[in-house]
């Protein structure tokens, strides 16, 4: 696969680019630090996590790591498929079981989701990068 | 080497031409260059005489930006109006406010008041973008869609894309609102025009910060890649108004 690179929408160039090339480990440092500082200001980055019937399938990246250079995507098909499973529940109060409670309380709190999600190369996939967006 | 070196001297040499004949040019390198040095990654948009900019408020310099152009609304405000009601006229396809001014009411049609208002301001708003910067964004769409897709683009200024997850059909146009189709009782319907720029927009017309084909890309890559947010962060026009671009 060819390497890995992140397109930023810009007004006055049209599009920048910027590339994970393993090969150029100072490029690949300051493409993660743009990167992070692009989730820091609310950009909203779209990358390739695979292929569905023959058509890309984007996800947006959730977070990154800097020090794998790794997006974290949260939401894949397959985490939708897992968390649609039913819980047990207690058959005396009606209620979930210890366990699930957890599950539950780690669900219903967004920050933890983060940890839980699958890792994308970024030496590996391409991806888009747009601004803040608001509704005209 | 010779060769090599031609090629890339040919193309400076037509970009300074072709930018002798944009006098926004200067203005727009000045501000591209001003973004690097300040890491602005997405660019400062360009604000225009007469045309409102609308920046997303968390972005760098969003409220200096935005004053730069409200002399005009500023003006407006000193007349001393005062708006009794509003109603959707069929006939003039638009929204027509009842106003009192001087003990006098009057109906008059909101702005913009039709299709051709916001033809027009979307005219004016092209003074913002460069050709070399719409040209670098059909490349990036390119890479994005298939041939024939990309045909369907550089043909005629939209195409169809269908959501895996949703199902929803959309039609990302050029310049205009992105159509939500439904097409599940058998007949199209339209869902909303979904509008939204990123980081800014001209009020009052279909032109956003960014060049026609990044707003594409951007809309593109939204529904790709988060569909909910997607619908969340645009603006969704009623499809009889103008709008909706229909």
């Amino acid at each position: 696969m060819s390497t890995g690179q992140l397109g930023i929408l810009n007004v006055g160039a049209g599009d920048t680019k910027i590339s994970f090339d393993p090969s150029k480990p100072a490029e690949v440092e300051r493409a993660c630090a743009v990167v992070m500082d692009m989730i820091r200001r609310g950009y909203a980055i779209m990358v390739q996590v695979g292929e569905r019937d023959g058509k890309p399938l984007y996800m947006r990246a959730e977070s990154f790591d800097p020090a794998t250079a790794e997006y974290i995507v949260v939401g894949l098909p397959e985490t939708n498929v897992a968390a649609a499973e039913p819980k047990l529940r207690n058959p005396e109060t009606n209620e979930p079981d210890d366990d699930d409670k957890a599950q539950e309380a780690e669900e219903a709190s967004p920050p933890k989701r983060k940890g839980r999600g699958r890792r994308i190369a970024a030496r590996s996939t391409h991806g888009v990068a747009v601004a803040p967006i608001s509704g005209g | 080497m010779a060769s090599q070196s031609h090629p890339s001297l040919g193309a400076d040499v037509s970009l300074a031409l072709l930018e002798r004949f944009d006098q926004f040019a200067g203005l727009r390198n000045a501000l591209s260059t001003i973004g690097e040095q300040r890491q602005h990654l997405a660019g400062i948009p360009m604000p225009l005489q007469d045309l409102p900019l609308t920046v997303h408020p968390r972005y760098p310099m969003a409220d200096a930006l935005m004053s730069m152009s409200k002399q005009s609304a500023a003006d407006d405000d000193e007349q001393d109006f005062k708006i009794r009601n509003q109603f959707w006229s069929t006939w003039m396809r638009t929204t027509v406010v009842v106003v009192e001014h001087k003990g006098k009411i009057k109906c008059v049609p909101a702005h913009p008041a039709n299709h051709v208002d916001q033809l027009i301001n979307t005219i004016g708003a092209s003074d913002a973008w460069g050709i070399q910067q719409e040209q670098r964004a059909l490349q990036l769409l390119g890479t994005l869609v298939k041939h024939h897709t990309f045909k369907h683009y550089l043909l005629t200024g939209c195409f169809l894309e269908t959501s895996d997850r949703s199902g929803v059909t959309y039609l990302f146009r050029k310049l205009r609102p992105t159509l939500a189709l439904s097409g599940r009782t058998g007949r199209i319907r339209i869902l909303a025009a979904l509008c939204s720029h990123p980081i800014a927009y001209y009020q009052n017309s279909w032109g956003g910060a960014m060049c026609p084909t990044d707003d594409v890309v951007a809309h593109l890559m939204m529904m790709r890649g988060d569909e909910h947010m997607f619908w969340k962060r645009s603006n969704q026009h009623e499809p009889s108004t103008p709008q909706a671009g229909i």
